[in-house]
């Protein structure tokens, strides 16, 4: 059995995202791109959108279209104040939960 | 914006698209869009049209759609419609009494000009059986779409909604020939039930036209359909096996013609 990637990112994706337009408001491409920056490539990215789409349905982000120069309006992701709650609650969390598992592992 | 705003963005766009992604892309907006029927319309195009703009930003980066979206298309579109909200249930409860309407006022004027009695239990069943053969001819297209060619699918379907009207006619007066004798069991196909298949068949080939922009291709399929329609009035009282022979030969020199017309459209 392959170890699942996806798998292992789903929960901690969303506070990831989360965080990255915690600095500045994005659309899709700068999300994925600022990602794989910071050495975290999707594998499908195809699953950003449901996971979009999911966040701004808990209200941890809201989306706007902004006029685009050349070409119809981009959607633009912005991160709500429960947002920013959810990344620091998740930290402590994260910190707690993965010193754990690299005692177990190691 | 509006959905039909974000759709002809989406159509603009689109032609930014090198072959292969535009292949792929097309596949996912014809699975999400069909998936997503009593979804949020504009909700539904704003997520397609968000993917296209960083699909083309990709394709300027060099990467293809299987590189960044991996070729698993129906998973990707069923993810995406799962978030999705419904829509507010009043627009497709109007939906649905709009066609429940239709329905038994067509029913009754064919009804009338046919001295046919009125029967109100023949019109819940003939509407049920409606229902059914849409819900099946979408699932069927949609487990398909993503095994077969689009033409393939489409060629099933138009056999399956002839089939839909043809089988009940044949099977119906088969027995009545065989029970004419004791007259106790009779099957009769009514024009109700006629005119429900018919207008199941209608609803979803406009539904999947409207979904995949394609018109020109699909609507000559209808041309079967409106052939086995007129004949089945026309040798509504004969059962020799002449007039079945007719109409068998009619119908397929109208799948012809509509098969020859869609792939002349296909190119």
């Amino acid at each position: 059995m392959k170890v699942n990637t996806s798998q292992i990112l789903k929960g901690l994706l969303e506070a990831c995202v989360l965080k990255i337009i915690s600095t500045r408001d994005m659309y899709g491409y700068e999300i994925t791109e600022n990602l794989a920056n910071k050495g975290l490539e999707i594998v499908s990215q195809g699953t950003i959108y449901p996971l979009l789409l999911k966040l701004e349905k808990e209200n941890l982000l809201i989306s706007y279209s902004k006029e685009s120069p050349d070409g119809p309006p981009r959607k633009y992701y912005k991160i709500t104040k429960n947002g920013l709650q959810y990344i620091e609650e998740f930290r402590e969390i994260w910190s707690e939960i993965s010193s754990s598992i690299n005692n177990i592992l190691n | 914006m509006k959905p039909e705003k974000y759709i002809e963005h989406n159509n603009n766009l689109r032609t930014y698209l090198n072959e292969e992604n535009n292949k792929y892309y097309e596949e996912l907006l014809i699975q999400t869009r069909l998936l997503s029927f009593f979804k949020n319309e504009q909700k539904v195009e704003e997520v397609l049209l968000d993917i296209l703009q960083d699909l083309i930003d990709y394709q300027k980066a060099g990467k293809n759609f299987v590189d960044v979206y991996g070729d698993n298309i129906h998973k990707i579109a069923k993810d995406i419609v799962k978030n999705i909200l419904q829509d507010n249930i009043l627009k497709n409860l109007k939906l649905v009494l709009l066609s429940v309407i239709m329905f038994i006022v067509s029913s009754f004027f064919i009804s009338i000009s046919f001295k046919q009695s009125i029967n109100i239990l023949e019109y819940v069943f003939s509407y049920t059986l409606t229902i059914v053969i849409i819900a099946v001819a979408l699932f069927i297209l949609i487990k398909m779409l993503h095994k077969l060619k689009p033409i393939s699918s489409l060629i099933i379907l138009m056999i399956f909604f002839n089939a839909a009207i043809f089988i009940p006619i044949l099977a119906s007066r088969s027995i009545d020939f065989y029970n004419m004798a004791n007259g106790k069991f009779n099957i009769s196909v009514t024009t109700s039930l006629i005119v429900a298949v018919f207008l199941a068949t209608v609803i979803v080939t406009f539904s999947i036209a409207k979904a995949t922009n394609s018109y020109k291709i699909l609507l000559p399929l209808l041309i079967p359909q409106f052939a086995n329609l007129v004949l089945v009035f026309l040798f509504k009282n004969s059962t020799s096996t002449q007039s079945l022979i007719v109409s068998s030969v009619i119908l397929v020199i109208s799948f012809i013609i509509a098969l020859t017309i869609v792939y002349k459209n296909s190119k």
